[in-house]
Order: structure tokens, then C-alpha cells, then sequence
């Protein structure tokens, strides 16, 4: 499910003014988010850059720093206003995300042969549990991500399921997709037992004990905890 | 700890092996922290002291808390009657330093000695 | 019908006992007692379990379980969790190890992890950003397992919430299923 890049595009990141305990968690952030980034991102000083992440207020003087990057970013103390801003400390999430954002701009999306995407119209289920930094966008997305974390659905059964609107939920889905974090499932017969089957290997016993609606909601009333998702 | 651990465990094992003489039937005596470790042990049952007082301090703080639920006061003893056995335990104290001392008899252990015997373990920790 | 129950498990200084202490409508019992542990920084510690509960006003509860953090007590932690609802995991990300720490608790739970409802809530990311919550979903990844992992202040009983608030979407996918297979 994830996109087709055969071939890694170099990206960089310059920072300016950016204190040392800084420079190390980037460093380190590059080093751990491989797997998640579709491009080879490397630190560099001068010269091209795709991600200027600035530590001070000074103007930004580059040396050979002749193209506008494509993102900027402050790193700033305490809470942070808008989308081109860092909170300190350097949250490894924010940063990816924004990394991966950079990568949306320069990298061309791969849509499948029909222009749609796979999850369209079949059944689909996490693979994994997103970074807090793509549910973050999302109102409902922790609750979505529930749902999907459980058993494969459609985008109506999603929709259905989680109260929320198909709109969000098609946003939601398409973001995972492209994270490539969606596995497509063949719809797996329910299984006819006194206890519902648990969205895991077929045959697979369940241990969670069969609980009805009623008690959730009631639960949730008493706690006051709503139904659509309280992130 | 206010005691020192090395001479704490000394006395338990004193302790430990003086129950398994004294007591007819007994087949280990385990002595154990009320957090779950394990200070000292005696008899030829083989066990997971470790283990083992790791549960007995589990059960003693329930006694306690059940105790305390019910209002009936400070819990003496413990007792697990079993098919094969009887697990008894007490929490005692030692200078000042709580302790849970646990003893696992069989079938033939007459249990009003068996809490005799463990109503018995404060004093001679003391003169040991 | 039984009560049901919702288990919290995780490391000594997490926050289980403040979570259930959170949510219960009457003050949790609790079996602390004095830690003798140095390597736990704390003064006293779980050795049996928490317990708080949840009244429906309608006869019916919903009980909450604590269980001890340690490793030894990993007995208790079978024990509290048959038949349970739902596992709350609560990590401290403060402790030299936390990845380790939540691999203890996926295997404590291996049997049990891939039908119950469960959530991870890591503690003290503010002030330790690492490990990121990614490497912890990695973790549960590599077991073929799907557990929402969240960052948590279990102090923050908007928090604890969350966490409900999760567990009881995942009961509520799987009651649907349900529906769905006496439908068939």
C-alpha cells in the first residue's frame, strides 16, 4: 500500500541559530524517521534547502542560499502560534510532520491506475497506529483510528460506526493510505458465535466478553464521555 | 529500611528454622516483605520462594484491605485450607519492621498449633 | 449479567492508582504498602490491587482493577485481567527503559492482546520525548498488533477519559461485528 518510489529524492534541512541540543535531536529525529519518510533528508549548512528550521530571530543570511526553501520553520519557547512554528522542546512527531510535509509539496502523489485510491470502495484496516503528529489535523482521528485499529471496514461503515461525517472520514482515510499505514482486507465472513468474533485470524478466539451497546453508552453518560470522540 | 537488611534476614531465618522444628506436619516456612520479596526460607518443599512471596504479600495487603472494608480491625492470620495442605501466614513485626511469615503444612498439621506456633514467631525473633 | 471490568496495568509510577482514583465514584481501595525496593524511587507501593467502580445507577457497575506494577506480580496481572473489558497499559516514559517495559507487558499479555480491547497511554512526554510515541507503536507492531498508543497525563482526568474513551470505541466496533454475524 505504500507509494511507489523506486528512487529516494535527497532532501536537506538548514538550520540557522539553532543550539546544539537542537542540532542533536534533528540529527537523531532523521536518523529514526527513515522508515516513515519517503526521501533521504540529510542536514547541510549552505547552499540548497528544502526545510529552513530557524533557532533565533536573526534575518536569514545563508551563505549561497539563493532559492527560497520550500518550508520555514521557528523553533520557538513556550506555546507556538500557526503551522510554521516548533514548539521547544523538539517533539520528534512535529518535526516529521513536518518533514513529510515538504515531501508533499515536491513529490508527486501516485494515484492508482483508475485515479482512485484503493480504499475507495473495498474494506480496510490500520496496520499500524498512526504518529500523533497525522492524527493531529484530524477532529475525530483518534476515534477513526480506533475503529480501523480493530476490524477492516468501509468508508459507509466507518462513517456509520464512528458518527462522524463521510467527508472526514474519507479525508482521514486518504491520509493513512497515503502514509501507507492502510492494509486492504478481503471482507472476512463474521464468524456465527454466541460471542462476537474478534477481528483477528480467522478461528482465533475471543477473550474480550460479549458487552452490549447499552452498557457502553451508559457508561459513556455517566462519564461524560461523548460519542464522537472527545480529540 | 531502618534495620539492616543482613541481620533482618539472619532473624527470619532463625525464625524460619525454628517454626519448621517446632511445628509437627510443617513442610516450609517462608518469611517475605510485605512489598513481595523474599527474606529467608527453610524446609525440604521445593518452592519459588520468590514467587511465592510475592502472592503472600499480595494476599496479606488484601486481608488488610478486606479487613479494613469490613471494619473488624487489624488481620492476625491468614489461613488457605487445601486439599493437600494448608497455607498459613501472619504478618509479624520486628523491630519495628513488618514482616509476613507464611507456613505451608500438610494434611496431618493440627492447625491450632500451626497459629500457635506463628503467634510465637515476634517473641523468638526477639531472643534469637 | 457480571459486572464488568476495566483493567489498568503498567509501571510502578504511572499513574494506575490516579487513573482509577479519577474515574471511581467512591475512593479506591488500595493494598500500598512500604517499598523496600531502592531502585524505585517512590515510598510505597501496590502489592495487590486497586479497586474503584463506576455505578450505572441502574444495579449495574463497572469495576476498576489496578494492578502492581513490578514484574513479580505479573501473577496478578493474569489474574485481574481474565475476563476484563478492557487493559489500559500505562508507561512512564521517565524510567530508563520504557520500550523494555512495554514489552514485558505484551507478553505478560500476548494470549490475551489480540481479541481484548486495549490502549497504551504514555506518561512524561513533555518532559522525555523519547522513546516517541512511533517507537512504541513500532514495538506493538512487530507483534502483529494494532494498539492505539496515546499520549497521556494520567493526573488529568480529561486524560484517563481519552483513554476510556477509546477502549470503549474498540467494544463498540466489536459489539457491531457481533450484530453483523447474528444478522447473517
Amino acid at each position: 500500500m505504500t507509494a511507489a518510489t523506486t528512487v529516494r529524492r535527497r532532501l536537506s534541512v538548514l538550520a540557522q541559530s539553532v543550539n546544539v541540543q537542537d542540532m542533536l535531536k534533528v540529527e537523531v529525529f532523521l536518523r529514526l524517521a527513515q522508515g516513515r519518510l519517503r526521501c533521504d533528508w540529510q542536514v547541510s549548512t549552505t547552499g540548497e534547502a528544502h526545510l529552513l528550521l530557524l533557532g533565533g530571530d536573526e534575518p536569514t543570511t545563508i551563505p549561497g542560499l539563493l532559492d527560497d526553501p520550500v518550508s520555514q520553520l521557528q523553533l520557538v519557547d513556550g506555546p507556538g502560534d500557526g503551522q510554521q512554528v516548533l514548539t521547544r522542546p523538539l517533539q520528534y512527531d512535529a518535526f516529521v510532520d513536518a518533514l513529510l510535509a515538504v515531501e508533499d509539496k515536491l513529490l508527486p502523489k501516485s494515484p492508482s491506475a483508475t485515479g482512485r485510491q484503493p480504499w475507495s470502495t473495498g474494506s480496510f484496516r490500520l496496520s499500524r497506529w498512526p504518529s500523533a503528529g497525522l492524527l493531529q489535523p484530524h477532529r475525530y482521528g483518534v476515534r477513526l483510528a480506533t475503529f480501523l485499529s480493530v476490524r477492516p471496514v468501509t468508508l459507509d461503515e466507518l462513517a456509520r460506526l464512528c458518527n462522524v461525517d463521510s467527508a472526514e472520514c474519507a479525508r482521514f482515510v486518504d491520509a493513512m493510505g497515503h502514509a501507507g499505514l492502510l492494509s486492504l482486507a478481503a471482507r472476512v465472513a463474521p464468524q456465527s458465535r454466541g460471542v462476537p468474533a474478534a477481528a483477528g485470524a480467522p478461528g482465533e478466539r475471543s477473550v474480550a466478553p460479549a458487552a452490549d451497546a447499552g452498557l457502553v453508552s451508559r457508561l459513556r453518560r455517566t462519564l461524560g464521555i461523548s460519542n464522537k470522540g472527545s480529540t | 529500611m531502618t534495620m539492616d537488611r543482613n541481620e533482618m534476614t539472619r532473624h527470619a531465618q532463625l525464625a524460619a528454622e525454628a517454626l519448621m522444628a517446632d511445628v509437627s506436619g510443617a513442610r516450609a516456612v517462608l518469611v517475605a516483605t510485605p512489598d513481595g520479596f523474599d527474606l529467608a526460607h527453610a524446609g525440604a518443599l521445593p518452592l519459588d520462594a520468590s514467587r511465592l512471596a510475592a502472592m503472600v504479600s499480595s494476599m496479606a495487603a488484601l486481608g488488610d484491605a478486606a479487613s479494613r472494608e469490613a471494619a473488624i480491625g487489624q488481620p492476625h492470620c491468614m489461613v488457605v485450607d487445601s486439599s493437600a495442605g494448608r497455607l498459613v501466614m501472619r504478618s509479624v513485626q520486628w523491630r519495628g519492621e513488618p514482616m509476613v511469615v507464611v507456613l505451608l503444612a500438610d494434611t496431618s498439621a493440627l492447625l491450632g498449633m500451626v497459629l500457635n506456633a506463628l503467634n510465637g514467631v515476634e517473641r523468638s525473633m526477639g531472643t534469637a | 449479567m457480571k459486572d464488568p471490568k476495566i483493567v489498568f496495568t503498567g509501571t510502578p509510577g504511572a499513574g494506575k492508582t490516579t487513573a482509577i482514583a479519577a474515574l471511581s465514584d467512591t475512593p479506591p481501595v488500595t493494598t500500598d504498602v512500604r517499598n523496600t525496593d531502592p531502585s524505585l524511587a517512590k515510598s510505597h507501593t501496590t502489592v495487590g490491587l486497586d479497586f474503584g467502580q463506576v455505578d450505572l445507577g441502574d444495579g449495574q457497575v463497572v469495576r476498576l482493577f489496578g494492578t502492581p506494577g513490578q514484574l513479580r506480580f505479573e501473577f496478578m496481572w493474569q489474574i485481574l485481567a481474565a475476563d476484563a473489558l478492557a487493559l489500559v497499559i500505562l508507561i512512564d516514559n521517565s524510567r530508563p527503559d520504557p520500550l523494555s517495559d512495554l514489552v514485558d507487558y505484551l507478553e505478560a499479555y500476548q494470549t490475551l492482546l489480540p481479541s481484548m480491547n486495549a490502549v497504551i497511554g504514555v506518561g512524561r512526554t513533555l518532559e522525555c520525548p523519547l522513546p516517541t510515541l512511533d517507537e512504541f507503536s513500532d514495538i506493538v507492531g512487530e507483534r502483529g498488533l494494532v494498539v492505539p498508543v496515546l499520549a497521556v497525563d494520567a493526573r488529568e482526568r480529561d486524560d484517563v477519559l481519552m483513554l476510556l474513551d477509546v477502549v470503549l470505541a474498540q467494544v463498540e466496533a466489536r459489539v457491531d461485528l457481533g450484530v453483523e454475524a447474528t444478522q447473517e
